[in-house]
């Protein structure tokens, strides 16, 4: 699980979307990486102001779950951070 | 190309590279005709750029005989038969290399690309024109063939697409000493396309970046194999239209199309014999990088 109280996207990332979500271009170390629809929606909520409960609500109301995922949330944005494309 | 043991079932695990992708292929859960199967995709090119991304498919044959395929771990689909497994991941390994490909600029072209004495050469011809003939006969004579299909191009550089040369029944009859090399390949459309990796025979197959020397127009030629020179404002039109637009506006297409043009010489190459044909071709002159073609030269004839 992620440290990161309010996660945000790291600066210099090139976004793209395609059919099944977002391709993210990362310059150094170059790197490419591809989000799908679910990481997507997360990743375009770290903006650095919520906290992983504030993202798993919004989630939760993106696609109508009975409640806020907040453990995968966690994940996710764990994932993210692995990646480099969150801090 | 790697292959190993892998996954519980003590199958198979294959790796290739697709442009800026690192392909990994589990089939460790899967009946052995689907690792068969995807034999077709794996392929021993170097790629003398770097992997940018890993996609990891594995895929689990069910107890009714289907095929689960998943991508980074999330079920894509699941379909029926060895061949619906391998139709379903060659679909997404190239929509991907392919995306990533036209978001970083780069245009596909249909074209096999050879590299010889007269430095990078486009042959640009639709199917069943003689694109593979011609470049086996080209690998067998010395020359470094880098596909037999298809090239990306951006700013008059030419990156070759590694994939398996297609060949087809009539082939062997026109190139009769490529037969040593060409048992136990795996094959397509019910055994009428087999798929040749010339590293597999110990051909060099490399894939680099490398300015675009020649571009060569193949027709088919009824009497004796011809090469004459061409304009590029003649040939620009043949050229998109062996294009495969991905998601780049048309200007950009135009664009990068105009740009191999402008530094290339072009040629069109009538073929009528195999053997003279790529002799032809071998006999092209080295390059001039920032010349256009000598609207003088004449043609050139067996």
């Amino acid at each position: 699980m992620t440290s990161v109280q309010r996660p945000s996207r790291c600066e210099g990332l090139e976004v793209n979307q395609v059919a099944d979500g977002l391709v993210v271009y990362q310059a150094a170390p170059e790197q490419v990486h591809y989000l799908n629809n679910t990481s997507a929606v997360i990743f375009e909520l770290c903006e650095g102001h919520r906290s992983i409960e504030e993202i798993a609500e919004q989630v939760q109301d993106v696609f109508s779950l009975p409640a806020p995922p907040v453990d995968e949330v966690n994940a996710c944005v764990s994932d993210l951070v692995d990646k480099a494309v969150v801090r | 190309m790697r292959l190993g043991p892998g996954g519980q079932g003590g199958r198979e695990i294959a790796g290739f590279r697709l442009l800026w992708h690192q392909v990994e292929l589990n089939t460790g859960q899967a009946d052995p005709a689907v690792a068969e199967a995807l034999r077709y995709l794996v392929n021993g090119a170097e790629h003398d750029l770097p992997a940018l991304a890993v996609m990891h498919y594995s895929v689990t044959t069910r107890s009714d005989g289907s095929h689960v395929v998943s991508e980074e771990g999330d079920a894509l689909e699941a379909v029926d038969g060895a061949d619906g497994v391998l139709d379903l991941i060659y679909r997404r390994v190239h929509q991907r290399a392919f995306e990533l490909a036209s978001l970083r600029g780069w245009v596909r072209l249909h074209a096999a690309v050879v590299d010889g004495a007269g430095g990078r050469t486009l042959i640009v011809a639709p199917s069943g024109t003689g694109k593979t003939t011609l470049s086996c006969r080209l690998l067998l004579d010395g020359a470094a063939v880098a596909a037999d299909e298809s090239v990306m191009i951006k700013d008059g550089i030419a990156l070759p697409v590694a994939r398996r040369f297609h060949l087809k029944s009539d082939l062997e009859a026109a190139v009769p000493d490529l037969r040593p090399y060409t048992t136990d390949l795996p094959s397509l459309s019910g055994g009428s396309v087999r798929a040749f990796d010339p590293s597999e025979a110990n051909f060099p197959w490399s894939v680099a970046k490398a300015q675009v020397a020649h571009v060569v127009l193949l027709e088919r030629g009824v009497e004796r194999s011809s090469l004459a020179p061409g304009s590029a404002v003649a040939v620009m039109p043949e050229i998109v239209a062996e294009s495969f637009p991905h998601q780049e506006p048309t200007g950009a297409l135009l664009a990068e199309i105009a740009a191999v043009l402008s530094r290339a010489r072009c040629w069109r190459l009538r073929m009528h014999s195999v053997n003279r044909a790529a002799t032809l071709v071998a006999s092209l002159p080295e390059s001039r990088q920032t010349s256009r073609h000598d609207p003088k030269e004449h043609w050139i004839h067996e």
